[in-house]
């Protein structure tokens, strides 16, 4: 099986500004990874140069292909849904349907025009008498409509509200998604594609701070809430994070001891959105 | 490939449609109109100046004058169709200019306005190379447009004559040319306008990649870089060396398409004479090597410098 992503010693910088610094990373088909970092971590500058729209230093194949190289023949096999790529205002949707058609070898028309039916927008409409969310189930229809290998959405619901959202990952699950695609997903809110991952990705100052299956994580993780008066009995277990919560503390442990850890309290597996910011707040102090 | 270069262009049609498509059908009517109400008035006077066989006329258009001369000598104008010529060279002649105007603005801001609106990351999300990109927006304006506006001012032109043998022949009772000769005169200057653009196209073609260039280069306002260099250097070379060459080169460039569109429309079959005084100009040939290196270097920022 083909390797989708491939990267080894990937970076980049902007002056003397490292925003990408040796990542290593290995996607494989049928898999949902999410690239997730606070702004400025390099998620951007990785995703760029995994569509050879930015050249970087080290080693990088996608579908085997090199991206900066041969970006032409790449795209044939990718799609790509970014919150600055966005459609034309001067454009109507059929003239979308016809352009894709047209320049791409793998767009099925009719399947869009499926898709399309099942929203609000109509092909004779302009562009720009979409709103946001209409605008995103277009292009959401137009990029599902392509029989790519790998779809990459970078924010792709930014500034959409929770109805859209919801529908945008439920499309993307049902008409997209089989185990011969592959999907890498970068957004904020965490929460909504947790559900939806196989994998994830942390990225942190141009770096991997973490790369795990979502199964794995759920092993490597453990929260555990302890009351004040229990706190002293975790002493030489360092949790990389604690938050308090009514009457204690819950801290979260990488790795560790787990059998200790459940005999002190309940524990559980905490939510990718604390394990981000576990290790994010991990990583700085 | 080739559906891929004709949705490429398509595409560009869909963008420009007022400059591509309006603009040359809306010029098409205001002439027709022009016609109408500049043909209606010539009646009324001609009819008065025959009824009176008053020579005392003055029209101050040389086509109305021609015919007035004709019909006051009693000559047939039979023989002679070429004031017909002058006429559709006139309906030519404000399709040129607006045009090259439009192309002017259409080159200066192709390769710019995708990054503008934001839409270059759609795009560019699609399998389609750079070189065929910026191919594809030459190819639309080089030949596209002009297509369009070939065809337009054809229309007009064939109205034209066909508005004026109407009158001439049934409203003011004047001997017309036969069919046969004016269709000769129409097709002469169809046949002459398509080639006379193409010999214009290839002369400007410098011109259109530098305002490509200017377009693909610039964080914004592309103008400025495209009209506001050029500007700048000739009056440097004025300031600096006290010569005037850029401004002579650019006169020449300019002035030698022009001129070849007009021979061209008159004679269409001056085209080899034509084709072989520009290859023998050694302006014209340094002109399309320059082309090649600004398309080139469109494709270069296209590819790795978009992000300005």
């Amino acid at each position: 099986m083909q390797t989708v992503i491939k990267a080894r010693g990937l970076s980049k910088s902007y002056g003397s500004t490292r925003v990408l610094d040796g990542i290593d990373l290995d996607l494989m088909p049928g898999r949902i990874l999410g690239l997730i970092g606070p702004n400025g971590a390099g998620k951007t500058t990785l995703l760029k140069a995994i569509l050879g729209l930015a050249p970087a230093q080290g080693e990088l194949a996608v579908l085997g292909l090199n991206p900066h190289t041969q970006r032409t023949q790449m795209l044939q096999e990718i799609s790509f849904i970014a919150d600055t790529a966005i459609l034309p205002r001067w454009l109507k949707v059929k003239q979308a349907l016809e352009y894709m058609e047209g320049v791409h070898p793998r767009f099925d028309r009719a399947k869009a025009e499926v898709f399309l039916q099942r929203t609000e927008v109509k092909t004779n409409m302009l562009v720009r008498q979409l709103s946001k969310g209409m605008l995103t189930q277009l292009h959401l229809a137009l990029v599902m409509a392509i029989d790519s290998k790998l779809l990459i959405l970078d924010e792709p619901t930014l500034g959409l509200d929770i109805l859209y959202r919801k529908q945008f990952y439920n499309a993307l699950l049902d008409d997209y998604f089989d185990k011969d695609k592959t999907i890498l997903i970068t957004t904020h809110q965490v929460e909504e594609i947790e559900n939806l991952l196989t994998d994830v990705v942390f990225i942190r100052q141009g770096k991997l701070c973490l790369n795990s299956s979502m199964e794995e994580l759920q092993d490597r993780f453990v929260e555990l809430q302890l009351t004040d008066d229990q706190l002293a009995k975790v002493a030489g277990h360092t949790p990389i994070h604690s938050r308090p919560v009514l009457g204690g503390k819950a801290m979260i442990f990488e790795g560790g001891d787990r059998e200790f850890l459940r005999s002190l309290g309940p524990i559980k597996t905490p939510s990718l959105a604390d394990i981000f910011v576990a290790k994010m707040h991990g990583e700085k102090s | 490939m080739k559906s891929k270069m004709i949705t490429q262009i398509k595409r560009e049609f869909w963008e420009c449609r007022s400059s591509f498509i309006k603009t040359p059908l809306v010029t098409t009517g205001i002439l027709v109109i022009l016609l109408v109400l500049g043909i209606a008035p010539w009646h009324y006077k001609i009819a008065g100046f025959i009824s009176q066989h008053s020579v005392g006329y003055t029209g101050n258009s040389d086509l109305g004058f021609d015919v007035l001369a004709e019909v006051a000598g009693q000559q047939s104008v039979t023989t002679d169709p070429a004031y017909l010529i002058h006429g559709l060279t006139a309906v030519f002649s404000v399709f040129t200019v607006i045009l090259l105007l439009v192309l002017l603005f259409y080159f200066a801001d192709t390769l710019y306005s995708d990054r503008r609106d934001q839409s270059v990351l759609f795009w560019k999300s699609m399998p389609v190379s750079e070189s065929e990109t910026v191919l594809s927006k030459l190819t639309a304006g080089v030949i596209g447009a002009p297509a369009v506006y070939v065809g337009a001012a054809l229309l007009t032109g064939a109205l034209f004559l066909l508005s004026f043998l109407v009158y001439a022949g049934s409203v003011w009772k004047i001997p017309v040319p036969d069919m046969g000769s004016v269709l000769a005169v129409f097709f002469k200057c169809a046949l002459g306008l398509i080639l006379g653009w193409i010999v214009l196209a290839l002369w400007y073609l410098p011109l259109f990649s530098w305002l490509l260039f200017s377009s693909a280069f610039v964080r914004k306002t592309p103008f400025m870089l495209a009209l506001g260099l050029p500007l700048a250097l000739i009056v440097a070379e004025k300031w600096v060396l006290g010569s005037h060459q850029l401004f002579r080169v650019l006169r020449e460039q300019i002035g030698s398409g022009l001129y070849n569109l007009g021979i061209l429309v008159h004679d269409p079959l001056a085209l080899p004479e034509r084709i072989t005084a520009a290859l023998a100009a050694p302006q014209f040939l340094l002109g399309l090597l320059v082309s090649a290196a600004f398309l080139c270097a469109c494709v270069w920022l296209r590819k790795n410098r978009w992000e300005i």
